[in-house]
């Protein structure tokens, strides 16, 4: 039981990691435009089957591949703030939201044609031994995916930290005009941040397309998954990205291990939801009322 | 005033189109169609009273559509009782479902809200494929009995379409009544300002869960019609998708008016059917129009009609000022 | 009578203390002025009695109630009514929907009878239109009741809102800086629609920077400086004390 225990945890971990970096996702776009991004679980699947190509069709050597794919996928975002999120003529958070599902339904729909329905896979990147940790045996793509969102976390937290651009953009999103005021280029920032989402999903694709095969429409789940976990961590928060995507993931985990696995989602959601009747802006969201 | 009796004017002729569009069309899949633009017209229209009038967001009404399906089409099967009374319960047990789950969740803002109402659509939608010993499962409910009045049977498409859209018409004219009124100034005042409405004496958390629990109700009615008329449901028809589209025709209508939420209505439901014909090519198309009229046309259609009809009327002016 | 009676009022947000044990009293139809520079908790006084927020300990009682902590809802029925510094008004709602919406304490038509459009509804729609209708001409703004609010001046705003608080024939008025943002002749007019408040006997607290309009309405002053109360008395006294006199210099005024 005990061991049992320790291999839920931990594949809990693994699962969660792969949330968290969606969320992180779903959090750059909200420190840039204070919108959902809906079509941020696509960018994920969009990265997987560039991957894909890459590999399989094409034969790139793995780590270029890995460039590429993540290249190209934050060229779509680029391409969908260009096209939908700058021409919008009203700035209202709903309808730019309605515009991301929208660019969702679409991006869903170009890789149905592209890619086809059937699912894809590839190999995982340094095998498939197991490795043992405290009794729980886990993969060492598991491992790869930890080890990366870590990554992933130190550099965004430095970069809205201590980087002119990652500043600049936040700035933006607390208030466009004044931004603009300041002599930054408000465009250019959201422009910039749609990149850097795109390429997150594309890593967060590229990174489990060797666990589970890859089809079409594989970003709605995951997608709610990654906006699940910002939500529960505190929204636009990249420390509550990482401990809400953690933390979805070894509930569910836990619960399809020790209740039932066919209910693991519902355990999941009417958990998030008590979460945000006790907190409603999330786990390390700050109370801001409305201000008079 | 006046506004209230202008609204009402444009019911009546909606009303008389409504009735003589079967003169018309008599080819029962457009019939269906239109039938299904009815019912999503209805669960549009009590969302739009919530997101529109109050500003409040839901991405969970197809969880209580979907109630009124299930609740009402599982006790009439099992229960034997008349369709009508098991549509009317099933409102009920919505109204109160609604409650419940309103009160904590309309104190969430934002993209807090729109997680806590996706996420009790999504329960929904896991319970009603996972609990097949009731639900049927992911394979669907059969055999739900229609609606009878007297001896005759609402089975076809063509009876329905009466039933369905007089259901409808009645609840776009409820809908009018109620924002021309005390209440719907206090609904409007929330969404302008939530602490001055609060300061003007206006209880805002009883409104907001008022007004969504009625949009849930009316959800449920459209739910509980839908079942009698199609005789089957499976979940699919009320996951989150679902609810995105309903909130879709909202927005892409003309969020702050009820005539938005019909025209939203009448153009995103058959759009699916029209794009049929594209077959690979349907989805982006159909992400591509969906984008495309909320870039380009975020008032909505009712935006644009009345832009358009406050052009016609410079013009003539201007016509008769020249002549 | 004492109407309104605050004692010791404390307010800190997030350790920064903004109240620091306030009292005073206020007298049916008494016209209070509260003055101070920035920063020195005017606003949040209006804050607290208004419900908005709650105090961190002290009391506010309303004629001989405890109210303190009260949601604002509650002290609106009561009779407490307010105006904003940042306006708040509705602006996708005409002139006169702002108004009629100020009468929800006094209306009584729920969710049922508004559905069904039922004859004491209209009843009380004319009641609220004609009552509204006089609301707006006191404030001088009948001829645009039709428009959105959201497209009128600035001070034609102030005007709505300030008819929108009083509709309702609140107990007690709080103005929070009705001529902030004001040019001279829009200041003046202002001063002209608080005499004419002043003249219905409605209890008021007026916080100003404009010191004519405070010394010219105000029965007595109350001055903050900092949360904490530095004078309070007839606006002569309050001219020549020297601790406010030192507050504002302190300021730069």
């Amino acid at each position: 039981m005990e061991n049992n225990l320790s291999q839920f945890f931990f594949s809990g971990i693994a699962t969660g990691a792969i949330y968290a970096l969606i969320a992180l996702g779903f959090c750059i776009i909200e420190n840039s435009t204070k919108i959902v991004n809906f079509a941020q679980g696509d960018f994920l699947t969009l990265g997987g089957m560039f991957m894909f190509t890459l590999l399989h069709a094409l034969h790139v050597p793995l780590i270029l591949a890995v460039l590429l794919a993540i290249g190209a996928t934050a060229l779509v975002g680029v391409a969908m703030e260009r096209f939908t999120i700058r021409p919008a003529r009203s700035k209202e958070t709903v309808i730019l939201v309605f515009i991301t599902i929208g660019a969702s339904i679409f991006i869903r729909g170009a890789i149905k044609i592209l890619w086809g329905k059937s699912p894809k896979s590839l190999p995982y990147f340094s095998g498939d031994n197991p490795v043992g940790i405290l009794g729980a045996r886990i993969l060492p793509q598991s491992l790869w995916i930890v080890a990366v969102t870590i990554l992933v976390f130190l550099i965004l937290n430095y970069f809205y930290r201590n980087t002119r651009y990652g500043k600049a953009m936040r700035a933006v999103a607390y208030d466009r005009r004044a931004a603009a005021l300041l002599g930054i280029n408000v465009e250019k920032m959201v422009m910039l941040s749609f990149a850097l989402a795109g390429g997150m999903g594309a890593i967060a694709g590229v990174l489990i397309i060797p666990i589970t095969t890859m089809t079409f429409d594989m970003g709605v789940v995951l997608g709610l998954k990654g906006f699940a976990a910002a939500v529960l961590g505190g929204y636009g928060n990249v420390m509550g990205a990482v401990v809400g995507g953690l933390l979805l993931g070894v509930m569910e985990s836990l619960g399809a291990g020790l209740v039932s696995s066919t209910f693991k989602d519902v355990i999941a959601f009417v958990i998030l939801l008590l979460v945000l009747f006790i907190r409603p802006r999330g786990i390390l969201g700050r109370g801001e009322g409305e201000r008079v | 005033m006046r506004s209230l009796r202008v609204n009402r004017l444009v019911l009546l002729f909606v009303a008389l189109v409504v009735y003589a569009l079967p003169m018309v069309i008599k080819n029962p899949y457009y019939l269906n169609v239109l039938n299904i633009v009815a019912l999503n017209a209805l669960v549009v229209a009590g969302l739009t009273l919530l997101i529109g009038y109050t500003g409040q967001i839901s991405l969970g009404h197809g969880a209580f559509y979907a109630m009124g399906a299930y609740v009402s089409g599982l006790m009439a099967i099992h229960l034997g009782w008349s369709p009508w009374i098991t549509t009317i319960i099933a409102m009920g047990i919505t109204g109160v479902v609604a409650t419940i789950i309103g009160i904590p969740t309309l104190r969430l803002r934002g993209h807090y809200l729109v997680m806590a109402t996706l996420g009790f659509n999504l329960i929904v939608y896991i319970l009603l494929v996972q609990l097949d010993d009731i639900t049927g499962g992911p394979s669907g409910l059969p055999g739900i009995p229609s609606y009878t009045i007297g001896k005759m049977v609402l089975a076809t498409d063509f009876r329905c379409y009466w039933l369905i859209w007089s259901v409808t018409l009645a609840g776009l004219l409820l809908s009018i009544n109620l924002i021309h009124s005390r209440v719907g100034r206090a609904l409007m005042a929330i969404r302008e300002s939530e602490v001055a409405a609060s300061c003007l004496g206006i209880e805002t958390w009883k409104y907001k869960t008022r007004v969504f629990v009625l949009s849930a109700v009316m959800a449920s009615l459209a739910g509980s019609l839908y079942a009698h008329y199609m005789t089957f449901i499976s979940p699919k028809t009320f996951d989150i998708f679902y609810s995105i589209e309903v909130v879709a025709m909202v927005i892409i209508g003309g969020m702050g008016s009820l005539w938005g939420a019909l025209l939203g209505a009448a153009f995103l439901t058959p759009l699916p059917y029209l794009l049929h014909f594209f077959e690979e090519y349907k989805d982006i198309i159909y992400g591509a129009i969906f984008m495309g009229v909320l870039i380009y046309s975020p008032d909505g259609l009712v935006g644009e009609v009345t832009r358009f009809y406050r052009k016609k009327r410079l013009e003539s002016r201007l016509r008769e000022l020249e002549g | 009578m004492t109407f309104l009676e605050v004692r010791n009022l404390v307010k800190n947000y997030n350790g920064v203390k903004a109240l620091r044990g306030i009292s005073f009293d206020l007298k049916e139809g008494e016209i209070l002025g509260i003055i101070g520079p920035n920063g020195a908790g005017k606003t949040t006084l209006v804050n607290l009695v208004s419900g908005i927020d709650r105090p961190t300990s002290g009391e506010i009682i309303l004629k001989g109630k405890k109210v303190e902590g009260l949601p604002p809802y509650r002290m609106a029925q009561m009779g407490v009514a307010r105006t904003f510094q940042h306006i708040q008004i509705f602006p996708e709602m005409t002139v006169l929907e702002n108004v009629k919406a100020g009468l929800h304490t006094r209306g009584r038509t729920g969710f049922i009878a508004s559905l069904l459009h039922l004859p004491s509804v209209t009843r009380e729609e004319k009641e609220s239109t004609h009552l509204s209708l006089e609301a707006l001409a006191l404030v001088g703004m009948v001829s645009k009741r039709d428009w959105p609010a959201g497209a009128l001046p600035y001070g034609d705003r102030k005007k709505v809102v300030i008819a929108r608080a009083l509709v309702s024939q609140p107990q007690i008025l709080m103005l929070d800086e009705p001529a902030g943002g004001l040019n001279e002749q829009e200041t003046q007019e202002m001063g002209e629609l608080i005499h004419r408040i002043k003249g219905m006997g409605i209890t008021i607290m007026l916080i100003e920077h404009d010191m004519d309009l405070i010394m010219g309405f105000c029965h007595r002053v109350l001055v903050l400086h900092h949360g904490e109360r530095i004078a309070l008395g007839p606006p002569q006294d309050v001219q020549d004390d020297p601790r406010v006199i030192q507050a504002y210099l302190g300021e730069g005024f």
